[in-house]
C-alpha cells in the first residue's frame, strides 16, 4: 500500500509538469521585435519569427505587425495573423523607437521583465533616426544576424558593448550610476551599429558621438580592442588597442576628486612618413603621444558628460556611494568632481616590416 | 554377474545407441557395454578389446605352457607368485579404470558419460573412452580483444580448467567439481586461489551451490540464478567471459570462478560496476593514455542512457535551455512530422530494438538482407516519408553507438530498461523528470549488492586508492603493488 501511495505521489508531482508541454512545431521562435509609439499612443510591435517550415532556407524570418493598448495586448494580436504562439524565450534583439526611449521607456520595458517565460537575455537597442518597423524589416530583408554583428563591432571597434538587457537592469539598479545603450539605424538599407544613446533615470536623452562611445567604453572597462589615430598626416600614429584596463579610485586626500588609472597594451599598426620608430627613445616618444592623445580625449568627454550631458553615465556616483564618501548627497554633485587622469600606454609591436620573433 | 546384463539390456531396450559386445575366448566370456555415440571406438578397440582378448591369449598360451611343463610352474611361481585369474584392472592400458558395485552405483551414469561397462565374471569394471565432443578453442566471439590472448572457453569443461591452469600454475588454483543436475549430471566447477580468495565468500558460494537440487544444468546461468536468488537489482552482479585470461586476471584478484560443462562462458563473482566499463584490453596498453578511452567510456554509458530523454525534454519542455539557432534547426527538422516528440522517439527507439533483436537472432544470411532493410527503413525512407525527424535518427544513432561500448548483454539489456524509463519521466516533466529518474537510477544503483559486498565501490564506499587505480586512470602495473581489500586479505601482489 505505501508503494503504490508513494508512485502516486511521485506521479502527481510528474503530471503536473505536463502542464508546461509544448511541442517544438507549436512554436513561432521570435528573433526579434521592434517597438514604436504611434501618434495616438498605442504600441505598434513588429516582429521577425522564424520560418521553419522552409527546410532549404533556414534563417528567413516572417514579419508580423499589429497594433494595441499594451506591448502584450499587440504581442498577442499576432496571433490572428501568425499560425503559431509567439515564443520569446530565444529573442536575441529588442528594439526600441527614440520616441519611447525619451518619454516611455520604463513603462515598455515592463512588459519583457515581468514575463516569466524570456530570459532577458536579449540585447537591447534604440532606433537611431528611423523606426523601429523599418529597423526591424531591414533586419529582416538583408538577413542580418545582428547579434554577431553587435558582437564584432564591440570586440573590434568598441562604440557598442555587449550589455544585454539583464546587465543594463544591473547597472540601472546601482545608485550613482546612469545607463547607456547601443543603438542602431539603417545607412542607405544597411543596418548599422551606431553610437551610443546616454539616458538620464529611466529618460533617454541624448546620443553620444561614435568617438565618445569608445571613451565610454574605455572607462567603464568594457573595451577589447579598437583602433587609436593621433596627429595627421606625416607625423600619424595610428595604434591598435589590444588590451586595456581602467582603474577608477577616490582621491585620498580630495573628497571630491577621482583618479583614473588606465593601462593600455598596443600595437603599432601605422605610421605617417615622418615618424621613424628606432630605439626605446623613440618608441617612449611615440608611447607618450598616445598617451596624451587618449588624455585629452578622456578629459574632453569627462568635461562634456559634467557640463553639456549632465548624466553620471560614468559613475561617479556609484563609486562614491561604495566608498561611503558623503559627497555623493551633495546636490548636484556631477558638476563639482574634480577628476585627474593617468593613461599607461605599453606598445608590444612597433609594426617593423620583418617579424622579430 | 548374468543379472546385471540383464538388468542393463532390459533398460535399454530403447536405447539403440547402447552396445553390446561380447567377447568368448578360451571359455572366458566378458561383456562391453558402451554408448556408441559418447565413445571414441579406436579407443575402445584398440585399448580395451585388444588388451584384453591379447591378455586373455597370452595367458592361455602362458597357462598351456606351464601344463606342459612343471619346472616353468615352479619358475614363474618362484618368481611371481601364484598366477592369478585375468586381471582387467591391470590388463587394459587406459588411464581412467574403475571397479564398481553396481548395487551402489548407476551403470548408466557411466555409460552417458562415456565410459565402457566392462562385466566379467561376477565384476563390473568402468573404462573411459571419452570421445571428445567438443570443438577446437577459437577467438572469442562476444567479447573483443584487442591485444590481448585470442583463445577462449570453449564447451569442455577440462579445456577450459586447462586454459586458465595454463595461465596461473599454482598448486593454490582450487578445483571442485561437483556433479549437478538429476537429469543432466552436469560438471560444475568451482574455482579459486586458496591463499587469495576470501574464505567466507568461498564458503557461502558452496553452501548455494550444495543447495541446488533441479534436473538439468544447461548452462551457467542456471548456477547463476540459483546463486544470486535474492537479487532483485537490475544490474547483473556477476561476469559473465568468455576469456580466460580474465578469468586469471579476477582470479588473482581473488574473485571466484564458476565454470560448467557445456558452457562456454565462466562466471565470475562478485562484480562491480566498473568491471562493466573496464576492459582487461586496458591493461594491455600503455597506461598513461588509457585515461582518455575510460572517459570516452563513461561518457558513452550517460549518453546512451541519456540522450532520448534529454532530447524529448529540450524539445517539448525546455526549449530555452538551448541555443536559438539549434532551436530552429530542431524545429525546422520537426515541422511536418505528424507525431508528438514522444511518440516519435518510441516508434524509433523500439524499431530499433527490433531491428537489432531480429538482427541477433537471425542466421547470418539473412542477416545482412536485413541490415539493409534496416538501414534504409530507419534512415532514410521513414526520414523522406515524413514519419520521424532526420534529428531523431541522429539521436538514435548516438544513443545505439554509445551503447556498443559495452558488450555484456546484461548490462545492454539493464541500459535498454533504464533508457526507456528516463525517456517516460522526460516525457512527463522535462529535465526536471530526468533528475527524478537519475535519482532512481542511483538509488538503484547504490542499493544493489553483488556477494555480500557494494556493487557501486569504489565509489561508495569511496576508496580512494582504488578510484586512482581504475576508475578514470591506470596505475602503471609496477607501481600497483596491493591487491583490493574488499576481495582478499592477501594484499601485497608485488614488491
Amino acid at each position: 500500500m505505501r508503494k503504490y501511495i508513494i508512485a502516486l505521489l511521485v506521479l502527481v508531482i510528474l503530471f503536473d509538469g505536463l502542464n508546461n508541454l509544448r511541442e517544438v512545431t507549436d512554436l513561432a521562435i521570435v528573433k526579434a521585435i521592434g517597438i514604436d509609439m504611434t501618434e495616438d499612443g498605442q504600441y505598434k510591435t513588429t516582429v521577425i519569427v522564424i520560418d521553419t517550415s522552409n527546410k532549404e532556407a533556414q534563417n528567413e524570418g516572417i514579419i508580423y505587425e499589429a497594433i494595441g493598448e499594451s506591448v502584450h495586448d499587440s504581442a498577442r494580436k499576432i496571433v490572428n495573423e501568425s499560425p503559431k504562439k509567439l515564443y520569446l524565450a530565444q529573442m536575441e534583439t529588442l528594439i526600441l523607437s527614440e520616441d519611447i526611449a525619451k518619454n516611455n521607456f520604463e513603462d515598455t520595458l515592463g512588459f519583457f521583465i515581468r514575463d516569466n517565460e524570456g530570459s532577458n537575455a536579449f540585447y537591447l537597442f534604440i532606433a537611431n533616426g528611423c523606426t523601429s518597423d523599418e529597423l526591424i524589416k531591414s533586419i529582416n530583408e538583408e538577413k542580418i544576424n545582428i547579434k554577431s554583428l553587435l558582437n564584432s563591432s564591440a570586440r573590434y571597434r568598441g562604440n557598442c558593448n555587449m550589455d544585454s538587457l539583464n546587465d543594463i537592469l544591473k547597472t540601472k539598479m546601482k545608485p550613482g550610476i546612469n545607463i547607456a545603450i547601443n543603438t542602431a539605424s539603417i545607412d542607405d538599407t544597411k543596418v548599422k551599429i551606431n553610437s551610443m544613446a546616454y539616458f538620464d533615470g529611466w529618460n533617454m536623452r541624448g546620443y553620444l558621438t561614435d568617438d565618445e562611445s569608445i571613451i565610454y567604453n574605455l572607462l567603464r572597462n568594457n573595451l577589447d580592442n579598437t583602433i587609436v589615430v593621433a596627429e595627421q598626416k606625416e607625423n600619424r600614429i595610428g595604434a591598435e588597442i589590444i588590451y586595456s584596463k581602467t582603474e577608477m579610485t577616490l582621491d585620498k586626500e580630495q573628497n571630491n576628486k577621482v583618479n583614473f588609472n588606465i593601462k593600455i597594451k598596443a600595437n603599432i599598426s601605422e605610421t605617417g612618413s615622418d615618424v621613424i620608430i628606432k630605439d626605446s627613445e623613440q618608441i617612449q616618444n611615440v608611447e607618450y603621444i598616445l598617451e596624451e592623445k587618449i588624455k585629452t580625449d578622456v578629459n574632453e568627454f569627462i568635461e562634456k558628460v559634467k557640463n553639456e550631458y549632465g548624466s553620471d553615465i560614468i559613475g561617479f556616483g556609484n563609486l562614491m556611494y561604495r566608498k561611503k564618501d558623503d559627497f555623493f548627497y551633495e546636490d548636484n554633485y556631477l558638476s563639482k568632481i574634480d577628476t585627474s587622469v593617468n593613461v599607461e600606454i605599453d606598445i608590444q609591436n612597433q609594426g617593423g616590416v620583418t617579424k622579430k620573433w | 554377474m548374468n543379472n546385471l546384463l540383464d538388468y542393463v539390456k532390459s533398460k535399454s531396450k530403447d536405447l539403440n545407441d547402447i552396445f553390446f559386445r561380447n567377447i568368448c575366448i578360451d571359455g572366458k566370456e566378458i561383456n562391453l557395454i558402451y554408448d556408441e555415440a559418447l565413445i571414441d571406438s579406436t579407443m575402445v578397440s584398440n585399448f580395451v578389446i585388444r588388451s584384453i582378448v591379447d591378455s586373455i591369449r597370452e595367458e592361455s598360451i602362458l597357462k598351456n605352457e606351464i601344463d606342459e611343463d612343471k619346472d616353468l610352474k615352479a619358475k614363474i611361481d618362484k618368481k611371481l607368485g601364484n598366477v592369478q585369474e585375468l586381471d582387467i584392472e591391470n590388463t587394459i592400458a587406459i588411464n581412467k579404470i574403475k571397479k564398481i558395485d553396481p548395487q551402489k552405483e548407476n551403470v548408466f551414469e557411466y555409460i552417458m558419460s562415456g565410459f565402457v561397462l566392462i562385466i566379467y565374471e561376477d565384476n563390473a569394471y568402468v573404462v573411459e573412452t571419452k570421445a571428445t565432443l567438443s570443438r577446437s578453442i577459437s577467438e572469442p566471439t562476444s567479447e573483443n580483444s584487442i591485444r590481448g590472448a585470442k583463445d577462449s572457453f570453449v564447451e569442455n569443461i577440462m579445456k577450459n580448467v586447462g586454459l586458465i591452469r595454463n595461465r596461473v600454475k599454482t598448486e593454490n588454483l582450487v578445483y571442485k567439481e561437483k556433479k549437478l543436475g538429476r537429469k543432466s549430471k552436469t560438471k560444475v566447477a568451482l574455482m579459486y586461489i586458496s591463499d587469495i580468495a576470501k574464505k567466507d565468500l568461498v564458503k557461502y558460494v558452496e553452501e548455494k551451490i550444495s543447495r541446488i537440487d533441479i534436473d538439468a544444468i544447461l548452462d551457467v546461468n542456471y548456477i547463476q540464478e540459483y546463486i544470486e536468488e535474492k537479487n532483485d537489482s537490475d544490474f547483473p552482479i556477476s561476469i559473465n567471459t568468455q576469456r580466460p585470461d580474465v578469468v586469471s586476471y579476477y582470479l588473482l584478484q581473488g574473485r571466484i570462478v564458476i565454470l560448467v560443462d557445456n558452457s562456454p562462458y565462466a562466471l565470475v563473482l562478485p562484480a562491480f560496476f566498473e568491471d562493466f566499463i573496464n576492459n582487461i584490453d586496458d591493461l594491455y596498453q600503455k597506461s598513461k593514455n588509457v585515461t582518455f578511452t575510460k572517459v570516452i567510456r563513461y561518457i558513452s554509458l550517460i549518453l546512451t542512457i541519456l540522450t532520448p530523454a534529454l532530447y524529448l525534454s529540450l524539445i517539448t519542455f525546455d526549449q530555452e535551455s538551448i541555443p536559438a539557432e539549434l532551436l530552429t534547426a530542431f524545429a525546422t527538422q520537426r515541422e511536418g512530422v505528424p507525431f508528438p516528440a514522444f511518440v516519435e522517439a518510441i516508434i524509433m527507439i523500439f524499431s530499433f530494438e527490433i531491428l537489432r533483436e531480429s538482427d541477433m537472432r537471425s542466421n547470418k544470411v539473412s542477416g545482412n538482407t536485413l541490415s539493409i532493410v534496416g538501414a534504409l527503413i530507419l534512415g532514410d525512407a521513414a526520414v523522406s516519408a515524413g514519419i520521424v525527424s532526420p534529428i531523431m535518427i541522429i539521436v538514435v544513432a548516438i544513443t545505439t553507438i554509445s551503447g556498443l561500448n559495452f558488450s555484456d548483454i546484461n548490462v545492454i539489456n539493464v541500459l535498454r530498461k533504464w533508457r526507456a524509463i528516463f525517456m517516460l519521466f522526460a516525457s512527463l516533466c522535462g529535465i526536471i523528470g530526468i533528475g527524478i529518474a537519475t535519482i532512481l537510477f542511483v538509488a538503484s544503483l547504490v542499493s544493489t549488492r553483488s556477494y555480500t559486498k557494494p556493487f557501486t565501490y569504489p565509489v561508495s564506499p569511496l576508496n580512494f586508492t582504488e578510484m586512482k587505480k581504475s576508475l578514470f586512470t591506470r596505475i602503471n602495473i609496477s607501481k600497483d603493488k596491493k591487491r583490493q581489500k574488499i576481495l582478499t586479505n592477501n594484499l601485497t601482489k608485488s614488491r
